[in-house]
């Protein structure tokens, strides 16, 4: 079975776009993900909501955020991945290299070193700045290029 | 919480479960010449028809796409989300193609089996893994043809290759493979067979590994006519606007006239990418006049001062080659539903869902940065 087949399929001949409208759902969580471990770390009082629940809301938020990132990843890797030209497509393969690198040092901060957990902050906003640049190298191209 | 941390493992389920019918679901019955492009495929991947058959390719996709020959008998050119292109085939015998945007992930074959005529040329492939991580061989390594039937070899690998009898009685010279090692798409030549019996044949660049044999029965009609004259025009006119050639798509006969002018007013080449063929810099209201190559095959031109903008293609056509810009002048369907700004881009819907998703995701993760950075200012 031929995977990409499969997913043209599933998508009725509508992969790309399919992508494009995940890519640009996983962006708008990675903002929110941001924004609520500002509420919980009270380096902000937006949104109104108590400290736990904003914690609560992160963690299913990441979840989500995580797979349907790792299905588009993959959707990358076995579809169209692997040209390192014209440099947008170069780009795009090093964040999205990149996002799954700071993924794993926020999951060794969080469960093998907490003394890192300082650099938390940081990691999670280079994650939201990450995610904007691979937003900009390929859903931005997408809706300008034709 | 439990059924939290099982999210990615519930939605990976779900997904397995939805790509279960389809995965059971039987291939697209192989009709004949209806035919999808998508993005990164071609459906079916083969096709088989009769000779004379128009193949119709319709782009399902989001991406433009093409369907070109690795031999470089016939290109679609670029075909728009949800237009279409045509090709009739009228040379029996099988098509290594594949879309010349996405050349690794899209290749496909095409069949085509002799209609109820016999057949006045034939196709043999010459094969290598060059780009189709084939084995060297031709494709068919066997035939049997009446005489004078003309046999059109096209290298669709990224090897040179020739079609030599070992009694040296036919020989096609070196056909040059497609750039970069099949990267492009490559040559093809031709040779009449006029002289019953049994020869056998090899490859010039690889004897060990490619061979093959061709019977060839009755007798050629006398005075040696060509199997079929080309169709493609003694010479051809292309201009140079701003930035752009007009046509980008020319067909000329082999050893043809190409006479370039610049229309613009900037100064502008007519560069062949694989031969050396050249005008130099035109200045404007300047033209020149380029002999096209002998050998039948399709080839790239752009000017060397906008290369990035003004890029075309030079089809020569041999004997029994069709002319993909005669086929491609074929009206197309009507395109997807425009986006904004031009024709066959995302719909309007689609632009505005991820527009509005980037300025949400900036708007609150701008706010949680800045939460972060105004805290640490403050903590210094």
């Amino acid at each position: 079975m031929d995977v990409v087949e499969l997913l043209n399929d599933l998508t009725g001949g509508q992969l790309l776009l399919w992508k494009v409208l995940l890519t640009s759902v996983i962006f708008a969580c990675a903002g929110l993900q941001v924004l609520l471990a500002a509420r919980f770390y009270e380096a902000s009082t937006v949104p109104p909501i108590s400290t736990g629940a904003a914690s609560r809301t992160h963690r299913l938020n990441g979840k989500l955020t995580v797979t349907l990132a790792v299905v588009v990843a993959l959707s990358c890797l076995i579809g169209p991945a692997g040209p390192t030209s014209p440099t947008r497509v170069l780009l795009h393969s090093v964040f999205g290299s990149l996002v799954f690198a700071l993924l794993a040092a926020k999951y060794t901060a969080l469960k093998l070193r907490p003394a890192w957990g300082r650099y938390l902050p940081w990691i999670g906003s280079g994650l939201f700045l990450t995610f904007a640049a691979i937003w900009a190298t390929s859903v931005a191209d997408y809706v300008t290029a034709r | 919480m439990r059924a939290v941390r099982l999210l990615p493992l519930l939605a990976l389920t779900g997904l397995v479960l939805v790509a279960a019918p389809a995965a059971t679901r039987p291939a697209a019955a192989q009709a004949g010449e209806e035919a999808r492009i998508v993005d990164f495929d071609f459906a079916p991947r083969r096709l088989t028809v009769e000779a004379g058959t128009t193949v119709t390719w319709t782009n399902t996709g989001q991406r433009p796409h093409t369907a070109t020959d690795r031999g470089g008998t016939f290109d679609t050119k670029p075909v728009a989300p949800g237009a279409k292109a045509e090709v009739t085939l009228s040379t029996p015998g099988t098509y290594f193609y594949f879309c010349r945007i996405n050349p690794a992930k899209m290749n496909g074959v095409l069949t085509v089996e002799p209609g109820a005529d016999e057949p006045r040329a034939v196709r043999v492939q010459a094969v290598d893994p060059g780009f189709t991580g084939d084995k060297l061989r031709f494709d068919p390594p066997e035939l049997a043809v009446a005489a004078g039937t003309t046999l059109l070899v096209a290298n669709v690998g990224g090897k040179p290759h020739s079609l030599t009898a070992d009694d040296g009685s036919f020989d096609t010279g070196i056909v040059d493979p497609g750039a970069e090692g099949g990267r492009f798409a490559g040559r093809s030549a031709s040779v009449t067979l006029r002289q019953a019996g049994t020869f056998r044949f090899h490859c010039e660049v690889h004897p060990a590994a490619m061979k093959g044999v061709v019977t060839v029965t009755g007798e050629a009609a006398s005075g040696g006519a060509p199997a079929q004259a080309s169709a493609g025009p003694p010479e051809v006119d292309v201009g140079a606007v701003d930035f752009a050639f007009e046509p980008d798509n020319a067909s000329v006969a082999a050893g043809g006239k190409v006479k370039v002018t610049n229309n613009g007013q900037a100064p502008h080449t007519l560069t062949l990418d694989d031969v050396d063929l050249d005008t130099g810099n035109l200045a404007p209201g300047a033209n020149a006049e380029l002999t096209a190559p002998d050998a039948p095959g399709s080839y790239s031109y752009r000017c060397a001062v906008h290369p990035a903008r003004m890029r075309g293609v030079l089809v020569v056509l041999g004997r029994d080659t069709e002319d993909p810009n005669a086929q491609a002048a074929a009206p197309p369907a009507a395109p997807a539903a425009p986006a904004s700004g031009g024709g066959g881009g995302p719909s309007g819907g689609v632009t505005a869902f991820v527009l509005a998703a980037a300025v949400i995701a900036a708007f609150l993760g701008g706010i949680g940065v800045s939460a972060f950075a105004l805290r640490r200012r403050a903590a210094t």
